[in-house]
């Protein structure tokens, strides 16, 4: 039986102070919460990509100098342009080829305009609004939301299309 | 041979310690101790570290089967809001199914007023508070993004103004 406890020692007159503490009892209520802990575990981190809806809604701002506006056109194929005070600064048709994916060009053109940005000096707030098409699939969606979101832009905005 | 001398107590006790020992050669009996303390120490800390890693995840958002969410690289955490889900084939306010997609997005009677009466069961709790108007938008990846637009559209009238889309952390494809 498991146990712990030592040999008494001294006279056998005196009572042992050496108790034994069962542990099989233990290890079951040990084992059966790590079990517990593994079964009921979340292992997917879920998480979210908020939107600030600006179109219409009692939360609209104009606090966003800049502005960001991806038109997707298809598949790996944009326009990014750039805003500024409601004029258009700068604008760039975005194209996957054999030397560059489309989004990492997205991110370039993105990193360049966050240089921009930080070489003015001032804290510039920057908002996007993305506009999407019937050939582009959500996860396209999430990816460019991803990469504005990762270059610093605080509104992002998703323009409701039809078909 | 035989012989005659009579066989002395030490000799015959000899003799037995002898075959003792021979029998003892041949049958090995291997007892393997266990180390119960030790595997008591790595079980609590396994439950300590168990307990710890669980127990800071703030939101835990529920997950619908049959649902492949987007992954993304700068997500934030869930916040405690209501949610409306995108399968492939229907639209879903925090579990309860409002039809399927095409005749939801048709005829959003239905949906418009799901969402008006979370939005009044949320004003009703917090009388004090101005309706935020936080929602979380789970939808799979392969759906169309006009789709997820139109959708966005509708809770956006309904004063959703802000839609929390859900996605799996990390870089994936």
């Amino acid at each position: 039986m498991a146990g712990i406890g030592g040999p008494s020692r001294g006279s056998g007159r005196r009572r042992s102070l050496d108790g034994e503490i069962n542990l099989v009892p233990f290890i079951d209520l040990l084992s059966m919460c790590i079990c517990f802990l593994l079964m009921t575990a979340i292992w997917i981190e879920v998480g979210s990509i908020q939107l600030h809806q600006l179109f219409g809604t009692e939360g609209m701002d104009n606090n966003h100098p800049v502005e960001v506006e991806v038109r997707m056109n298809g598949k790996s194929d944009y326009r990014v342009q750039i805003e500024q005070q409601g004029k258009v600064i700068s604008a760039m048709e975005i194209r996957s080829d054999a030397t560059m994916d489309a989004k990492a060009r997205i991110s370039q053109f993105m990193a360049q305009v966050q240089n921009l940005i930080l070489s003015s000096g001032t804290e510039v707030q920057v908002s996007a609004r993305v506009i999407p098409t019937a050939t582009v699939d959500y996860a396209e969606l999430i990816t460019i939301l991803d990469i504005l979101k990762g270059y610093g832009v605080s509104a992002l905005a998703v323009v409701p299309v039809r078909n | 041979m035989i012989l005659n001398t009579p066989l002395k107590p030490s000799l015959f006790t000899k003799r037995l310690l002898a075959r003792k020992h021979q029998t003892k050669k041949t049958k090995r009996v291997i007892v393997v101790g266990l180390m119960l303390t030790s595997m008591v120490d790595m079980f609590s800390l396994l439950v300590i570290f168990l307990l710890q890693s669980f127990s800071n995840s703030p939101e835990v958002m529920a997950m619908t089967k049959g649902i492949v969410l987007p992954a993304a690289v700068s997500a934030a955490a869930p916040i405690d809001a209501p949610l409306l889900t995108v399968t492939e084939t229907e639209i879903l306010v925090d579990q309860k199914s409002m039809g399927k997609i095409q005749d939801v997005l048709a005829r959003p009677e239905a949906l418009v007023k799901s969402l008006v009466d979370m939005k009044d069961g949320w004003q009703e709790r917090h009388k004090t508070e101005a309706f935020k108007g936080d929602i979380h938008l789970q939808a799979d990846r392969g759906l169309s993004s006009v789709l997820i637009s139109q959708l966005i559209g509708i809770v956006n009238s309904q004063g959703y103004a802000s839609v929390h889309l859900a996605v799996v952390n990390g870089a994936g494809k």
